[in-house]
C-alpha cells in the first residue's frame, strides 16, 4: 500500500480535524484536493504547495511541515539564512539587528541575510532582461508556487520563466564558501538553514526544481524562530555587525519589492496572489502582455509577508518593512570579492520541465476520454456545488472517465432519481 | 479517429467574456495533452481572432475541431467585413477605433499574428456580410515529425 510519493510536499493534511467540508478544494488553485470518505484528500502531482488550503481551512486540518530546530544539531558550524520578510514579524524595536541577533541565540553561528543576496540577484536579474530580448516577458523564478504552477498549469510558459537561481540560492552558496574558507573546513560539516515564510520553500530545498540538489540544508520557519525569541526580545543582544542588506533587498519581502529593486529602463508588472497570478498567466500565454519586460509573480497576497510561516498580520508586517527600509541605506556595499557568485552560479543548472495533467498519455485515448467528459457534462447541473467531493462539475466528470467517481455521487441528480421514484410511488 | 469539437459564441463589445472562447479551447488542448508550443500558437491565433471579432466585428462564432493531428478553427462574424484583406495583413495596421485601444487593444498585428502562428490559414471577407477567418494548427510539425 505504501508507495513513494513522486514529489515531495510540505503542504499536508491532519487528517482527525478534517470535518470533510469543502473549503480547501474549492480554493485550491490546481484543482489538487477532492473530499473521499468525508476526508479531503491532496493529488500529490497538482499540488503546488501553496498553502491556500492552509490559509482557507476553517478547521486548522491543513499545515505544513519545516525542519526542527534539532536539525543544526547535524552540523558543526550553522548558518542562518532569513527570509526578507522576517524583518516586519516582529515590535520594530527589536530591528533587524536584533532579530539577527536573536538567530544567533536560536544556537546558529553566523547569519546573512537573503536581502543581501537578494540585492545581488537584482542585478543578475536586470542583466538577463537586458542580454535576453528575443523573450517577453520574462517572468520572475523567486516564488517556487508560481514556478511550480506554471509547470503544472500553464507548461506553455516555461521558457518565459527567467532561468535564474533565487537570492535564497545565492546567499546560501556565498554564505557557505566562505564559511569554509574562512574556517577551512569542509562544506560538508557546514549546515546553511532558511528561516522561511513559505512552506513552497521547503518543498523547493527538499525537491528542487532546476538543480539536482539545493545549496540549503534545511529550512526553519520564521514561526518556530518567533517562538523561540518573541518572549524575550527585550534582551536580545542586537548584532549591527551582521546586517548586511539595504532597504533594497528588505523590501524583496513585499510584493513590488523584487521590480522596485531591479534596475534599468524595464517594463515590470507585479501580481501577488495566486489566484491574481493565474489571470495574468491566462493572458501571457494569450500572447497579450508582450509589452512587459518582467513579471514579478507571487503566490501569496501581499508577497513573501502573506507567507504562511508568518505570525505577524501580512499588512501589518508589510507596513513595518516600508518603515524599517525608510530608516535604512539603500543598500550596503557588495565589495565582497571572496563571497560574490560567479557568472555560472547564477544560473540555473538543470532545464525546468513541464508537470502538466493530462487525460491520458496516448493522444487518442485523451481525446476519447475528453469526448466522454463532455457527454457526462450534458447530465450534470453545472452548479460546481462539490457536495460530489469534487471542485467542479467539470472535474467530476473527469474523475468519472477516470474511474475515481461515479456518476451517483451527484447529489442534483441523485435527487431528481429521488423525486422521480416518489411519483411513481404515488 | 476520434474527433471533439467545440462550439463557442463570441459577442461584439463584451469585453467581460472577451477571450473566453479561446481560454476554454486552451484548458481543452491541455487536458488532452496537445504539446504546450503548439497549444501556445493556437491559442494565439485564437485569441487575435477571437478580439477580432468583439472589437471590430458584429456577433460571430469559433469553432474549433480537434484530431489527434491537428486543430482546425473557424472564427467567423456577421460584418462588417475587411475592406483590405492584404492591407489587413500588414504588421502595425489597426482599425480599432481610439476609445478600444485605449482599453489596450487593436494595436494591429492580429492578423499578420495568426499567420506566423498557424500552419493553414485562409481569411474569406464580403462587405458586408462579414469575415471567416479558418487556420489549421497541426500537433506535428518539424521538430517532432
Amino acid at each position: 500500500m505504501d508507495r513513494t510519493p513522486k514529489y515531495f510536499h510540505s503542504v499536508r493534511l491532519k487528517e482527525d480535524d478534517c470535518k470533510g467540508c469543502t473549503h480547501c478544494m474549492r480554493r485550491c488553485p490546481t484543482e489538487a484536493i477532492r473530499i473521499r470518505n468525508g476526508k479531503a484528500s491532496i493529488i500529490e502531482e497538482r499540488c503546488i504547495d501553496c498553502g491556500e488550503c492552509i490559509r482557507t481551512c476553517p478547521n486548522h486540518a491543513k499545515y505544513a511541515v519545516s525542519d526542527p530546530l534539532k536539525m543544526l544539531e547535524n552540523f558543526k558550524y550553522r548558518i542562518a539564512i532569513p527570509a526578507p520578510s522576517i524583518a516586519g514579524q516582529f515590535p520594530e524595536r527589536l530591528e533587524v539587528a536584533g532579530i539577527l541577533g536573536g538567530l544567533i541565540e536560536c544556537g546558529f553561528d553566523e547569519v546573512l541575510e537573503v536581502a543581501f543576496g537578494a540585492e545581488i540577484v537584482s542585478d543578475y536579474i536586470a542583466k538577463y532582461i537586458d542580454e535576453h530580448q528575443d523573450m517577453r516577458p520574462l517572468i520572475s523564478s523567486a516564488c517556487p508556487s508560481v514556478v511550480r504552477l506554471i509547470q503544472v498549469r500553464f507548461p506553455s510558459l516555461i521558457s518565459n520563466i527567467i532561468p535564474l537561481v533565487t537570492p535564497m540560492d545565492i546567499t546560501a552558496i556565498m554564505a557557505k564558501r566562505s564559511a569554509a574558507k574562512r574556517l577551512g573546513i569542509d562544506g560538508k560539516d557546514i549546515g546553511v538553514f532558511f528561516i522561511t515564510p513559505c512552506p513552497a520553500k521547503v518543498t523547493s530545498v527538499k525537491d528542487p526544481e532546476g538543480d539536482e540538489v539545493s545549496p540549503v540544508d534545511g529550512t526553519i520557519s520564521i514561526a518556530e524562530i518567533y517562538e523561540h525569541l518573541i518572549n524575550h526580545i527585550d534582551k536580545v543582544k542586537k548584532r549591527p555587525d551582521l546586517v548586511r542588506a539595504g532597504s533594497r533587498g528588505l523590501l524583496w519581502g513585499k510584493e513590488g519589492g523584487e521590480n522596485d529593486s531591479i534596475k534599468g529602463k524595464v517594463r515590470k508588472l507585479s501580481v501577488d496572489g495566486i489566484h491574481n497570478v493565474i489571470k495574468v498567466l491566462e493572458k501571457t500565454e494569450d500572447d497579450d502582455l508582450t509589452q512587459f519586460d518582467y513579471i514579478e509573480a507571487q503566490a501569496c497576497p501581499g508577497g513573501c509577508v502573506g507567507g504562511i510561516f508568518n505570525v505577524e498580520n501580512s499588512f501589518v508586517a508589510k507596513e513595518r518593512i516600508e518603515n524599517i527600509s525608510r530608516m535604512i541605506e539603500g543598500e550596503r556595499s557588495n565589495a565582497e570579492s571572496d563571497r560574490m557568485p560567479s557568472e555560472k552560479e547564477f544560473l540555473l543548472k538543470e532545464k525546468l520541465l513541464p508537470r502538466p495533467i493530462t487525460l491520458d498519455p496516448d493522444i487518442n485515448a485523451a481525446l476519447r476520454k475528453m469526448e466522454n467528459i463532455k457527454e457526462i457534462e450534458q447530465k450534470l447541473p453545472g452548479l460546481d456545488c462539490g457536495a460530489c467531493g469534487c471542485p467542479t462539475c467539470a472535474s467530476f466528470a473527469e474523475d468519472i472517465v477516470q474511474g475515481k467517481a461515479k456518476l451517483e455521487e451527484c447529489i442534483v441528480i441523485m435527487k431528481e432519481e429521488l423525486k422521480k421514484l416518489e411519483k411513481g410511488d404515488k | 479517429m476520434t474527433t471533439i469539437e467545440l462550439s463557442f459564441d463570441i459577442k461584439h463589445n463584451d469585453f467581460d467574456r472577451a477571450g473566453s472562447a479561446s481560454s476554454a479551447l486552451k484548458n481543452t488542448l491541455k487536458q488532452i495533452g496537445y504539446p504546450p508550443d503548439i497549444i501556445k500558437r493556437i491559442v494565439v491565433s485564437c485569441y487575435e481572432a477571437e478580439m477580432n471579432v468583439v472589437v471590430h466585428a458584429s456577433d460571430g462564432s469559433m469553432k474549433a475541431v480537434i484530431t489527434p493531428d491537428e486543430v482546425h478553427v473557424t472564427v467567423k462574424d456577421s460584418g462588417p467585413g475587411i475592406e483590405n484583406v492584404e492591407m489587413a495583413m500588414k504588421e502595425g495596421f489597426s482599425t480599432a477605433p481610439e476609445r478600444i485601444r485605449e482599453l489596450g487593444f487593436g494595436a494591429g498585428m492580429g492578423l499578420p499574428n495568426i499567420k506566423k502562428n498557424t500552419d493553414e490559414l485562409k481569411i474569406d471577407s464580403k462587405i458586408p456580410n462579414g469575415t471567416t477567418v479558418d487556420f489549421i494548427v497541426r500537433r506535428m510539425n518539424g521538430q517532432d515529425a
